[in-house]
């Protein structure tokens, strides 16, 4: 296996990992309830 | 590759196309045009990855925003609703009729939200007796709001509206929002987004000294 | 050949329909609430924007930060990481609906700005604005004001003021009472950014874009790219001079992946895709991959 391929593969393992433990602790719910209200300011309006 | 490697491109264009229109009507669903009730368009919106409950067919008939500038709110009654307290307990809106009503929408994610509420316990403070001020958390779970309570110190009533049945009641895809109840119960006055604390202490206390001198 | 820009065109176009499939929202000026809401699409929009039906990975990313240090931003990382891994800067080329509007804004026949090593300068502004307005006003604000503060979204993003900010204060009045300086500075940018798409190409992808500064920094290991078979190469510099972003190479930071530069090699030495291996017995170790 090349040295890149070994590199890919480990930032894979990670990302997925990472994905993973995040929507273990929630991390989905909080994104919805954030998209799905307006915060005027948030975005740039008042 | 020339028509023929050309037409099926275009023939996969058009599917890709074609599917996302089918997304989009879907999504939309088959509702009416009619822009005054903007009621329940979630529903129609996401049939299978529904989100809001049955609580919307109890809503009364409050039009939201229709096409002028002022809120429609201002000289309607306010909905009455019962929340679960963060802390435990209820509270029902209408067990406070009689004093001026300080309604606000927030959430923990919204930076202006958070910001103006150093005022609402000064607020009480200034009011005491004749203020019933409630903070109606729109979204999120209990241990999520009671971290940034205690974080902050706050023992003003936090009603937790987690499924947003609350929030339907009246118009909070926007917040902050407040809604200044009258002693009569009719709404005296919104207010939309915030400006720190201090300026919406301000503002806020304008607004409930116009509703006590209502009576 | 004049049928690969098609695809890719038609795949922008896709992209953006189905980031935006809630069309009923723009009229009314509602968000949509369903669950696909929790999902992140890979290019930029904003979720503010009432058609849209899924998060932006910039939004999620600052507001997941500003949970610090009690929650750490893993599922927007780990989804960045996987379609970095994966596509990387192709999002740019093919996924990003604010990249095929300022493709279509370079259509103006106006002079035009030509890159140059200015440019090329400027191309670093975008790591810049990653850092501060993403990442450290967002942890910053939280950790010391104890509220969320998505720098970006707030001050910068035009992708927010052209599909939230415009479309719900035009869609609802009563949020003009709301309109201040913010939206005024915010429409500025706006205006500023596309006009200057005008004049020159995705002149926010290569000066700006904190989701393309990020994507880039997966040019080295991702899986789906624009490609030199460097056993065809014959150095001739065509496609640099040909490439309308900043590269110094093909399929470097600053490549969008739009592949415009296979049209020009005299020996058809670009491709895109994964990786083409090649196999010489004598060689050591086997296979090798063939590439600049």
């Amino acid at each position: 296996m090349t040295r890149k391929n070994a590199a890919r593969l480990l930032i894979a393992a990670a990302g997925v990992l990472a994905l993973a433990a995040g929507i273990l602790q929630g991390d989905m719910q909080d994104t919805m309830r954030k998209a799905v209200r307006l915060c005027l300011e948030c975005v740039g309006i008042g | 590759m020339s028509t023929s490697g050309r037409k099926r491109l275009l023939r996969i264009g058009a599917l890709i196309l074609a599917a996302a229109l089918c997304l989009g009507l879907a999504a939309c669903g088959g509702h009416e045009d009619v822009p005054e009730t903007e009621k329940t368009p979630e529903t129609e919106a996401a049939p299978e990855a529904e989100k809001e409950p049955a609580p919307e067919e109890e809503q009364e008939e409050e039009p939201e925003e229709e096409e002028e500038p002022e809120d429609d709110l201002v000289g309607q009654r306010y909905s009455d609703f019962t929340g679960q307290l963060l802390g435990g307990g209820e509270f029902t809106l209408s067990e406070h009729e009689g004093k001026v009503i300080l309604l606000n929408f927030w959430a923990s994610w919204c930076g202006p939200c958070v910001r103006e509420m150093p005022a609402f316990p000064r607020l009480i403070e200034k009011y005491g007796d004749s203020l019933a001020l409630v903070a109606v958390d729109l979204d999120e779970d209990a241990q999520t709001v009671a971290d940034f309570i205690e974080e902050n110190g706050y023992d003003f009533p936090v009603v937790l509206d987690t499924d947003g049945a609350i929030g339907q009641l009246y118009p909070t895809m926007a917040i902050p929002y407040t809604v200044i109840i009258a002693p009569d119960g009719t709404i005296a006055a919104t207010s939309l987004g915030a400006n720190g604390a201090d300026e919406m202490f301000e503002h806020y206390s304008e607004a409930i000294d116009a509703a006590l001198g209502q009576e | 050949m004049g049928d690969r820009p098609l695809k890719r065109r038609l795949i922008q176009l896709a992209s953006a329909l189905i980031y935006n499939a809630n069309m009923a929202g723009f009229g009314k000026g509602e968000l949509y609430r369903g669950a696909t809401k929790g999902l992140c699409v890979p290019g930029l929009n904003c979720y503010s924007c009432p058609g849209a039906v899924a998060a932006c990975p910039l939004g999620s990313l600052q507001n997941a930060l500003s949970r610090l240090p009690r929650k750490a931003p893993l599922y927007v990382a780990g989804f960045l990481v996987l379609v970095g891994l994966t596509l990387g800067r192709v999002v740019c080329g093919f996924a990003c609906p604010f990249g095929l509007i300022q493709e279509l804004l370079h259509k103006i026949p106006t002079p035009k700005i030509r890159k140059s090593r200015w440019t090329r300068y400027l191309s670093w502004l975008k790591y810049g604005i990653l850092a501060v307005f993403v990442v450290a006003i967002p942890v910053w604000y939280a950790w010391t004001e104890g509220y969320p503060l998505p720098a970006f979204c707030k001050y910068i993003c035009p992708a927010g003021t052209l599909e939230g900010g415009w479309s719900l204060v035009a869609a609802r009045p009563e949020y003009r009472g709301v309109v201040g300086g913010l939206f005024g500075w915010k429409s500025a940018v706006c205006i500023a950014v596309l006009v200057g798409c005008v004049f020159c190409y995705r002149a926010f992808c290569r000066f700006l874009c904190p989701l393309g500064a990020i994507y880039s920094l997966f040019a080295r290991v991702a899986l789906v790219a624009v490609r030199v078979d460097k056993r065809l190469c014959c150095e001739c510099g065509l496609c640099v001079e040909r490439c309308k972003m900043d590269v110094r190479r093909v399929g470097d930071r600053e490549c969008i992946h739009c592949g415009e530069c296979r049209a020009v090699c005299p020996k058809n030495a670009i491709y895109f895709g994964r990786e083409k291996r090649i196999c010489q017995p004598a060689e050591e170790n086997g296979c090798s991959v063939s590439e600049r």
